[in-house]
């Protein structure tokens, strides 16, 4: 019994915590990594997250399970928004890349991230294997926008609200080199945006928050394209 | 950036001063009071903290959890009071001549004549007899920190005097200032004479706004515009809002809101775009070119002919 017990501790500490990556730290974009006219660059978005709610802090389940239900209206309107804003990003990035002599190539299809296999876990290497993509779309580096989370958050402390809801997007935008899985740029992405005029309590459609949602999106979009101008 | 609909400005100018007659009389009401504030910053985000209650039975816990929540409560407010306290200190130098102008000297500034649209009095005596139109306001003055920015906020009403017992017309209006040369704080030392004459401008303006949005019923036609991510200048920085596009002025955009409200905000132009005369004199004009609702076939913004909004 005692070790079953044990065992079942064990792999739940490496679930948990075994694969675990620590994401690249900021690198600003290398001067070198765009000074060859015409290499082709992908762009491409990873598969965007539907937008949710998140009550940090809400750590024990019945803390959570109070939060959730107190903010159910809230949940509901934002699992309603669009990340369609988002896509455009692809085309700006992609502009951008060609006014500095680069040859873009758009992808379409977003990228599972999860689906690639895992790449290095060295400082300035992409933690997922993107070779595969080199010669499907015959590209010498690829530029990601990974968006990891984006909706509204709401800090609590256990039961207890500590802050209004606001709306936040957290990714990164990256450059990786596909010859050698090198990063050429990696920015954090970490948006978190109050309700209009610190109003956020108007339900059912909430336009205070749905108003800091869509200018959340409007910030991580400008501060991927900010590196990139000329 | 945008385009201005210059040729479609001009029409409507034209229009505006072929239609104004005495059956379009607008009469302002003057307020009770012209309240003066200070910009407060946004709230600090709440930090996440770890609390374990004392829960020996579910009655004490419940307690901990309100007394918990109660605390953190009276936190937030007090900390809301002392920046909005913070805030209002912007406004020292101008106390005296602000307090000493009163909200009649401000609605008659209004009513001074237009070089276009319907005519205005202010509602008194004998002035008030026989007009259709009358607009009854709340306006609230605030004042950014660098001294160099007002922002009016409004709820504007507009009642027809020929058709009683329908109900008034009535839309809130927010309408940002135009950022000033070189950011130069206003001056207080002139009895804050352009203080004042700007937050003329910018009543006159939410007025023609909300008589705007009157002529288009907006709550109808509400629907036939798409909401997108309207880019505007919040000072230094680029504001965004999500919002229709209702209207286009002089390097400005009117926008009506996800809450239902009117904002009109400054934007960037082109550097193409033909610089207007009249825009150099009257930064703030919008075309009103009736009152009362119009037909359909003119019920179109401003904007028709103008450039298309940002994302």
């Amino acid at each position: 019994m005692r070790l079953r017990l044990t065992g079942l501790l064990l792999a739940a500490t490496f679930v948990f915590t075994g694969c675990a990556t620590a994401p690249p730290t900021a690198q600003p974009l290398r001067s070198e990594a765009l000074a060859t006219q015409g290499t082709r660059i992908g762009v491409a978005l990873s598969t965007l997250p539907k937008p949710d709610t998140q009550f940090p802090g809400a750590s024990c389940l019945l803390c959570y399970a109070t939060a959730s239900a107190v903010n159910s209206s809230l949940t509901t309107q934002v699992r309603t928004f669009t990340t369609q804003d988002l896509v455009a990003v692809r085309d700006d990035l992609a502009k951008l890349l060609r006014e500095r002599g680069m040859e873009p190539v758009l992808i379409a299809q977003e990228i599972d991230l999860e689906r690639l296999p895992e790449g290095s876990k060295d400082a300035g290497r992409a933690r997922r294997d993107f070779t595969a993509l080199r010669s499907a779309h015959k590209i010498d580096k690829l530029l990601v926008v990974q968006v990891d989370g984006l909706g509204v958050t709401r800090n609590y402390s256990a039961y207890v609200p500590t802050g209004d809801p606001r709306a936040t997007l957290n990714g990164a935008g990256y450059i990786v080199d596909l010859a050698t899985q090198k990063l050429d740029w990696y920015l954090p992405l970490a948006v978190s945006v109050p309700a209009a005029d610190n109003k956020w309590d108007e339900p059912p459609k909430y336009p205070g928050v749905t108003n800091a949602y869509f200018q959340a999106l409007e910030m991580a979009m400008d501060q991927l394209k900010q590196p990139l101008r000329k | 950036m945008r385009r201005l609909g210059v040729a479609a400005l001009a029409a409507l100018a034209t229009m505006a001063t072929a239609v104004a007659s005495a059956d379009e009389l607008v009469l302002l009401e003057v307020p009770a009071s012209v309240p003066w504030s200070g910009i407060a910053g946004a709230a600090a985000e709440g930090g996440t903290v770890a609390m374990l209650y004392p829960a020996p039975t579910p009655l004490l816990g419940l307690i901990a959890v309100l007394t918990h929540g109660a605390i953190i409560s009276g936190a937030r407010a007090a900390e809301d009071k002392r920046r909005q306290e913070e805030a209002d200190k912007v406004l020292e130098p101008y106390l005296a001549a602000l307090s000493a102008w009163s909200p009649k000297a401000l609605v008659q500034a209004v009513a001074e004549p237009a070089a276009d649209g319907p005519a205005r009095r202010v509602a008194e005596g004998e002035a008030s007899a026989g007009a259709r139109w009358r607009v009854e306001f709340a306006p609230t003055f605030a004042m950014f920190a660098g001294r160099s920015r007002l922002l009016l906020d409004s709820r504007v009403r507009v009642l027809d005097a020929a058709v009683p017992g329908t109900v008034p017309f009535e839309v809130q209006v927010r309408v940002a200032s135009n950022r000033r040369a070189d950011d130069a704080a206003f001056p207080s030392d002139d009895d804050a004479e352009l203080l004042k004459q700007e937050s003329v401008r910018l009543l006159a303006h939410a007025v023609d706004v909300a008589l705007h949005a009157h002529q288009r019923q907006l709550a109808a036609l509400a629907d036939d515009t798409p909401f997108r991510t309207h880019r505007y200048l919040d000072g230094p920085r680029d504001g965004m809002e999500r919002a229709q596009l209702v209207g286009e002025g002089c390097a400005r955009i009117v926008l009506r809101t996800l809450r239902g409200t009117l904002l009109s905000v400054p934007v960037r132009m082109a550097d193409d775009t033909p610089a207007s005369a009249d825009c150099a004199t009257r930064p703030y004009r919008f075309p009103v070119t009736r009152v009362g609702a119009a037909a359909a076939a003119t019920a179109q913004p401003a904007s028709a002919s103008g450039s298309a909004a940002a994302r």
